[in-house]
């Protein structure tokens, strides 16, 4: 009996080191799990502060470079910024490289040329911006020669702008940023014109568009007149002016000989003549002259 | 018994540690997101990704800090001369620019840009919001603001016409003119200053005859 006693005792205090020692085992497992994760998580947060400081060195250091020009190395609130002067002139060219960067990027912005020298100096290309009512359009691009006299030698402004035109008027070997500018007029009044057509369609759907040009200079239209006259007109725009976005000839016909005489509709014709497309088709929707 | 009580006393430990810790690097990072909007500068390419990890790792070798510090610098002397190309060629001078980020998303962009500079004699002060959508394949840019600061008193017949721009948020409009504007503003001086030139000899002749 006590033998058989014994063993039990035996088996069963084995059985409780066995379970001991893995309870322990996945202690120090989860120990050392835990100690990873704060060990990361400490790495992770010492690395954070140091950029954080870094970048507000930097920071500073552009703020003074915008405020005062670009300050000599050994200046005295560049010191302050870092210790060390290694750290310090590799901040300055730091700020100083940032400061040149946004500086070409807002030239971009603004509608500038972008000039570009290519084949090792002996050609210049520059990019002419479009924009109407804010929005940015289509970039066109020439490509010049730099030879004994300036040449366009590629570019992709569409066939109907007058380019040779203006290159055999203007003064282009003379003051290129003259001929450029007005290159860029006829650019962005075309732009807006055909973005006015674009909106037309898009907004106005009940508005059919007859007739269009490429260059967006003569539209004809198709109105449908409100209330119970439901009839319609049609609206010829001319725009003889290339460098403008606004029509020079307004015409409106209709079957009822007499809606173009009437005060509504003279209103109107004034409108379109001094008002975006898109704009004046609200208002005439609006004061119930169209559906 | 014991040892097991102290071990969850230690595994406590470790997770409040952990939380705090958690808590302490969301707090940094919102910090650091905080002002990367406040002061956006371009900080792009790998030049400047090593800059700042040299500046941040002081373990590396001065070495590395030459080579990124000559890149720097070459870098710098190029966009110098890019600058003033780009200067010439748009007749207008920016001296100062900087950008906040107000918006920033996987498809939508929107920053805000204040340029101080001149055309000729010409100040102005431009602020703008430029919002950047990116639509299917194509990145629509818009500028959904804009206010421009310029010395009315000397060009009264231009502050309409400033007006207007403003309303039609036509920045490129705006540029563009004020370029025609500063150039035959130039060439009146210019006339003006031949005429000037030419006076101090007439008036000589004209007071003699009076002697």
């Amino acid at each position: 009996m006590e033998e058989a006693r014994k063993d039990v005792l035996g088996h069963l205090n084995m059985l409780e080191m066995e379970a001991n020692n893995l309870a322990l085992k996945q202690q120090s497992s989860r120990e050392e799990e835990l100690n990873a994760t704060l060990q990361a998580l400490l790495n992770k947060r010492d690395q954070l502060k140091v950029e954080i400081k870094a970048n507000t060195s930097l920071q500073k250091m552009r703020s003074l470079l915008d405020q005062t020009g670009v300050p000599r190395e050994r200046d005295e609130d560049v010191d302050d910024l870092e210790d060390g002067s290694e750290n310090s002139e590799l901040l300055l060219l730091m700020a100083r490289h940032t400061q040149l960067k946004d500086l070409l990027h807002a030239h971009h912005l603004i509608g500038g040329y972008d000039v570009l020298q290519t084949r090792k100096g002996k050609g210049v290309c520059v990019s002419l911006a479009t924009a109407y009512e804010g929005v940015y359009l289509e970039t066109y691009n020439l490509e010049m020669d730099l030879g004994s006299n300036l040449r366009i030698c590629r570019h992709n402004i569409p066939p109907f702008i007058p380019l040779e035109m203006l290159v055999a008027q203007g003064n282009m070997q003379t003051d290129i940023r003259a001929f450029l500018d007005t290159l860029s007029q006829y650019l962005n009044a075309y732009a807006g014109r055909k973005q006015q057509l674009l909106l037309t369609k898009e907004i106005h759907s009940s508005v059919q568009v007859a007739e269009s040009n490429a260059l967006c200079t003569i539209l004809v239209l198709m109105f449908t007149i409100a209330g119970e006259k439901a009839g319609a007109a049609l609206c010829t725009l001319q725009y003889a002016d290339h460098t403008q976005c606004l029509p020079t000839r307004v015409n409106i016909e209709s079957e009822d000989a007499a809606l173009a005489g009437s005060p509504q509709w003279k209103k109107n014709h004034a409108l379109l003549l001094e008002t975006p497309l898109h704009t004046a088709l609200v208002t005439m929707k609006k004061t119930g002259s169209i559906a | 018994m014991e040892s097991c009580r102290m071990t969850k006393n230690l595994e406590h430990f470790y997770e409040a540690q952990i939380k705090v810790l958690q808590e302490e690097i969301a707090a940094l990072q919102g910090q650091q997101d905080n002002n990367e909007r406040e002061i956006t500068m371009h900080l792009g390419g790998g030049r400047m990704q090593d800059a700042l990890l040299v500046m941040t790792d002081h373990q590396e070798t001065g070495k590395s800090q030459r080579d990124i510090k000559a890149h720097l610098k070459t870098e710098i002397k190029e966009m110098e001369e890019d600058l003033i190309r780009q200067t010439k060629i748009n007749g207008i001078v920016l001296a100062n620019c900087s950008v906040k980020t107000m918006e920033k998303s996987n498809k939508k962009l929107v920053q805000q840009h204040r340029l101080t500079g001149h055309c000729s004699s010409i100040d102005f002060q431009v602020e703008f919001e430029l919002t950047d959508v990116q639509e299917d394949t194509t990145l629509v840019r818009t500028i959904t603001e804009l206010n421009i600061i310029m010395d009315s008193t000397e060009f009264k017949d231009l502050s309409k016409f400033v007006s207007g721009a403003e309303d039609k948020r036509d920045l490129l409009l705006f540029f563009r003119t004020v370029r025609r504007f500063s150039d035959r503003c130039e060439d009146r001086r210019r006339t003006f200053q031949h005429f000037q030139s030419c006076t101090p000899a007439s008036r000589y002749r004209l007071l003699s005859r009076y002697d």
